[in-house]
């Protein structure tokens, strides 16, 4: 044990010695301090414009620490777009959702203030609202049958859910989670991870928790999830462990293990995919352990899929690759764009749409991968 | 300092002296690349809510460690698929030393919990009740996870042998 100590002392102390110095300006984190959005219980202003046989109706309500700002316009006849600007109220993507012929995107304030959630008409490319959230940072979002679910962070004390209403766009739930973790959304449940309490089922109504499911590991457990036909999976970026929930016992069990860095998850035909560092994992549910691998190159930054194949967003500075689920053949997607780097991608599987986001340099674009 | 820095230059003067440190703990956690601006963000956010400072509750250099852990934690997060631990986080510079290169290999190889135990104890140089604060459990945990970690890297070294 004394060797094996002395040995770590002196490899810390090496490691020390070899740091190179911190570029850090002490003095301006004082300045750098975001704002916090004031309270406030005050409709501020409703302002309708009618224009001749179109219509814009420009409304804005402050609802608590929510300021809703919906954009009505014209349907424009011509083909959709296949590019959509984001609006300078983001000034970084976080997190994206697509349903019904609408994309959500949310992310960073300009300001470094409050987030906001815009939504956008893929028919026309147009915003058609904004609803502000009270925390900075947003970091998942997912559509549901009547409303949109974001997952965001204000500060180390403060994580949030909201539920925004695809209708109204009013936040209809704001639920006081404790630290970061996964979300899925189905059509009866939603699934939050918040690491250090568990695996929380919510009624997708009321946001209230139906039960809550310990995890393994604590607050470094699972932290990705995914709901649907297959059930609930998990998977953890610290051990490569995929497990999977038991509905019937309330118990989360270990599926397979992947290796480091099991990441995103998504379910498709009878396997559960799993992105796990620079590779695909897929893992039929009838037979956990015949898992196949495919190898991506580059560390995987997004998957989802549109109930046919599988697309992948990487950090190779490469466009959207998708995957083909039956040979794993990996091809890149045509987009109708050369952008920045797609970082973000959101998939309507009831449309078979695909969208991803760029997210370096300002403004950020919303890019059509699969019509 | 009794109570929080009220001013920036209070501030500047009250962090500095754990700045090193703090780019040591970021360094171990999320790597040299991302090291800077983590700690960065964690000086941000101690300045936000340097009010929440409590004297009676530990020290402000646990506090400030504590805050850049958070923030790593929460890079991560943001990443989705990152490891806990840093990769690319070499401590041996020699190449020829062997046996330091095992023993990196195999401190590399723990479980996270252990190895966040192993980096806060031994590269970032804090004790073990320093470590407890940082990752918020008892001193007897940090105790029992090291002891843990020093089995397995030893059996690790053993077969390497």
């Amino acid at each position: 044990v004394n060797d094996l100590d002395e040995d770590l002392l002196e490899l810390g102390a090496q490691w020390r010695a070899a740091q190179p110095p911190l570029h850090i300006d002490v003095a301006s984190c004082t300045s750098l301090t975001r704002r916090r959005r004031p309270t406030r219980l005050v409709v501020t202003a409703i302002t309708a414009t009618v224009l001749a046989a179109t219509a814009v109706v420009i409304a804005t309500t402050r609802h608590n620490t929510h300021r809703v700002v919906v954009v009505e316009r014209p349907t424009p006849s011509g083909t959709a777009p296949a590019v959509i600007k984001v609006g300078v109220e983001i000034s970084q993507v976080q997190a994206l959702a697509l349903a019904g012929g609408r994309i959500w995107v949310t992310g960073n304030s300009p300001d470094g203030g409050s987030a906001a959630l815009d939504e956008y008409s893929l028919e026309t490319g147009q915003r058609v609202a904004t609803v502000r959230l009270s925390d900075d940072w947003p970091f998942a979002a997912a559509a549901g049958t009547t409303s949109v679910w974001v997952r965001s962070q204000q500060n180390e004390e403060s994580t949030h859910l909201y539920a925004i209403d695809r209708s109204t766009r009013r936040i209809t739930i704001s639920k006081t989670l404790h630290v970061d973790g996964g979300l899925a959304v189905t059509s009866d449940a939603v699934w939050v991870i918040d690491p250090g309490i568990g695996l929380l089922q919510l009624d997708p109504t009321t946001g209230a928790t139906v039960r809550t499911i310990p995890l393994p590991d604590d607050r470094y457990g699972p932290s990705q999830v995914t709901a649907g036909p297959l059930g609930v999976w998990l998977a953890s970026p610290y051990n490569g462990s995929v497990l999977r929930l038991d509905q019937t016992t309330n118990e989360v069990h270990p599926v397979v293990d992947v290796g480091a860095s099991a990441g995103q998850l998504v379910e498709l035909d009878q396997s559960v995919w799993v992105a796990a560092d620079d590779a695909l994992f897929e893992i039929p549910i009838n037979d956990p352990t015949h898992t196949r691998r495919v190898n991506i190159g580059h560390r995987i930054l997004d998957l989802v899929t549109n109930g046919r194949d599988l697309y992948i967003a990487d950090d190779g500075l490469k466009p959207v690759l998708r995957v083909d689920p039956s040979t794993l053949t990996v091809s890149t997607v045509a987009l109708p764009t050369t952008p920045k780097p797609i970082v973000l991608l959101a998939a309507d599987p009831a449309s078979s749409e695909i969208w991803g986001a760029t997210t370096l340099g300002a403004p950020a674009r919303l890019i059509r991968v699969v019509p | 300092m009794a109570s929080e820095p009220v001013s920036g230059d209070e501030f500047a003067a009250w962090v500095s002296p754990h700045v090193p440190v703090m780019g040591y703990l970021a360094a171990r956690l999320v790597g040299p690349s991302e090291r800077d601006d983590v700690v960065q963000e964690a000086l941000v956010r101690a300045w936000s809510k340097r009010h929440t400072f409590d004297p009676d509750r530990g020290t402000p250099r646990v506090w400030l460690l504590a805050i850049v852990a958070d923030r790593a934690r929460r890079l991560r997060a943001r990443r989705k698929d990152e490891p806990l631990l840093a990769k690319n986080n070499r401590a041996v510079v020699n190449a020829e030393d062997g046996g330091a290169v095992d023993l990196e290999r195999a401190v590399a190889t723990l479980p996270p919990r252990m190895r966040m135990t192993i980096d806060c104890v031994y590269f970032v140089g804090l004790t073990v009740a320093e470590t407890a604060d940082v990752m918020g459990v008892s001193t007897g945990t940090v105790k029992s996870t090291l002891s843990d970690a020093r089995e397995r890297l030893r059996s690790a070294l053993e077969v390497r042998s």
